[in-house]
């Protein structure tokens, strides 16, 4: 197993899970670095639980380690593929009764983050995505981006929504499409390039 | 084998639809392959919906998260290479098993050669090695006692080593049946997966299959005649017909339209629906043969009606196309 070979600086996502595929640590230090701010936040915004989120983007990360070489890039791009075995992970977690317990009580203690991405300024495209991305679910009127957010970030089918919002489920279906349009639109660019 | 393309093209928020049951389901990317014509659409939207997570400011994990991760993937590494370092150690065993006493007599050649005690990288080598060197050699006196030309003590200490050696390749056979047991247990829980990412896409070729059959059984309940809107469809060059058929739970609907002329160049055909707050984009749709088939799943409360536009290739929230056709008196059925 190779453990020592170095990754070149700014490789691309996928060359670097080829990286690990192969036993290169290093590669996956570097991912690491890249995402784990990323992970942790999502991990983090859906159980409200820093040391949960936190257990969560390790074993993601440890996943990765294991399964890197099942990644198929025709089946979705790097972020997409960690993105959503996170999001994933901390729904299950989410949905395990002694966490929701727990989340009850973070919820009311939770405060802003102050922390930043260990890659921080030099993550320049991630950051420019993040930019577009605020500046288009800004654009979004509140009740579509409210049933949007629902669904990606509490793991909730279309009926859960209505049922916890009381708004009907056809509505909740025109909303989430609508908000997904204009989502497609407004990122043609970003979703191009991960494709 | 080539795969049959969908009798009707699933329009834009169908594959939306699908995006979002994946979503809700926990499926992530590797859990089924590229299966039918509407599954890069599927992607494109489950790669616009992962780019949700970039709403959020990125948080470092704690100091030492790195660390731990990374002692963590060293120790499986290093499990790996102990495994491979136990099967050496008994590789050597068997050689010592066969003609132990020339083992020892080796050993007893070589008396500077001190024992490695570094039972992690090589645990069975090093406590064979630790044991020859323990053990007294009688190489000088051995000539003058008994038949077989070793002392007693001597023997005892080949049946002792003979001992330890049956007892590690004991624990020798415990690891291999172990590591068999967790080879079978991970053919199973791939088996199991191959079976989950099966049944996934058999629950979304069924819920596709559901669809399609209820919008066929479903007795519709309202109809929406198509009629050309005015002089401007002149330019058309035929004479289009067509319905929009609306179901039971005013969730699905379906549209069906004939003789309608391919669109312009650099135009499409969007299909809109009329509500009390306005005009809604259901999407566009292609036609074959002047036929054009479209269904989904949802329209918005409060629909009224529908009307068909030319747009530029992309359209937009708003139609800015002419209007060709247009239906706003229900008939119940």
């Amino acid at each position: 197993m190779q453990l020592e070979s170095q990754p070149k600086p700014g490789s691309e996502d996928s060359d670097l899970l080829a990286q690990i595929a192969a036993g290169d640590t290093r590669a996956l230090e570097q991912l690491f670095d890249r995402y784990s701010g990323l992970l942790t936040a999502l991990a983090r915004r859906v159980l409200h639980d820093p040391s949960d989120a936190e257990e969560i983007v390790q074993e993601v990360f440890l996943q990765v380690w294991n399964q890197a070489g099942r990644y198929d890039r025709s089946r979705s791009s790097v972020s997409t593929w960690l993105v959503l075995i996170t999001r994933s992970r901390a729904i299950d977690r989410l949905r395990s009764r002694q966490v929701k317990d727990r989340t009850l009580t973070a919820l009311k203690q939770e405060k802003p983050s102050l922390h930043t991405s260990p890659e921080g300024g030099r993550n320049v495209l991630l950051d420019q995505r993040r930019s577009r991305l605020q500046t288009e679910l800004a654009e979004l009127p509140n009740e579509q981006r409210e049933v949007l957010e629902l669904a990606f970030f509490k793991g909730m089918t279309q009926s859960e929504i209505s049922g916890s919002t009381g708004i009907p489920l056809g509505t909740v279906k025109t909303r989430t499409l609508l908000a997904m349009k204009k989502l497609r639109k407004a990122l043609h660019g970003d979703i191009q390039d991960l494709l | 084998m080539e795969q049959d393309s969908p009798l009707i093209p699933e329009s834009e928020d169908a594959s939306a639809q699908r995006a979002l049951e994946r979503l809700a389901s926990g499926w992530i990317p590797q859990d089924s392959a590229v299966s039918d014509s509407g599954d890069a659409a599927i992607r494109a939207d489950l790669e616009a919906l992962a780019l949700l997570a970039y709403e959020l400011e990125p948080e470092a994990p704690s100091e030492g998260a790195k660390a731990r991760l990374m002692a963590q993937v060293r120790a499986q590494a290093e499990n790996t290479a102990g495994v491979t370092s136990i099967s050496q150690g008994v590789a050597q065993l068997d050689v010592a098993q066969r003609d132990p006493a020339d083992m020892t007599l080796q050993h007893a050649a070589q008396p500077s050669e001190a024992p490695v005690a570094d039972f992690r990288t090589h645990p069975l080598e090093t406590a064979d090695k630790t044991l020859m060197m323990e053990m007294p050699v009688a190489a000088g006196s051995s000539r003058g006692s008994g038949r077989s030309g070793f002392s007693f003590p001597t023997l005892a200490m080949a049946a002792g080593l003979a001992f330890c050696l049956v007892g590690l390749g004991y624990l020798y056979g415990q690891v291999n049946a172990k590591n068999a047991v967790i080879a079978l247990q991970q053919d199973r829980l791939e088996s199991a997966q191959d079976v989950e990412l099966e049944l996934e896409r058999t629950r979304d070729d069924l819920r596709r299959m559901q669809d399609s059959l209820a919008m066929v059984t479903t007795v519709a309940q309202t109809a929406y005649p198509l009629r050309t809107a005015g002089p401007r469809s002149a330019s058309l060059g035929s004479t289009p017909s067509g319905k929009v058929f609306v179901c039971g739970q005013h969730q699905r609907w379906y549209l069906s339209l004939s003789d309608l002329e391919t669109p312009p160049e650099g135009s499409e055909y969007h299909l809109w629906f009329l509500t009390e707050e306005g005009v809604v984009d259901a999407g566009r749709f292609e036609v074959r043969n002047g036929v054009a088939r479209m269904q989904d799943l949802a329209m918005p409360d409060g629909t009224h009606g529908f009307q068909i536009t030319v747009e530029p290739i992309g359209g937009g929230e708003e139609p800015v196309g002419r209007t060709i056709m247009i239906g706003d008196r229900p008939v119940k059925l």
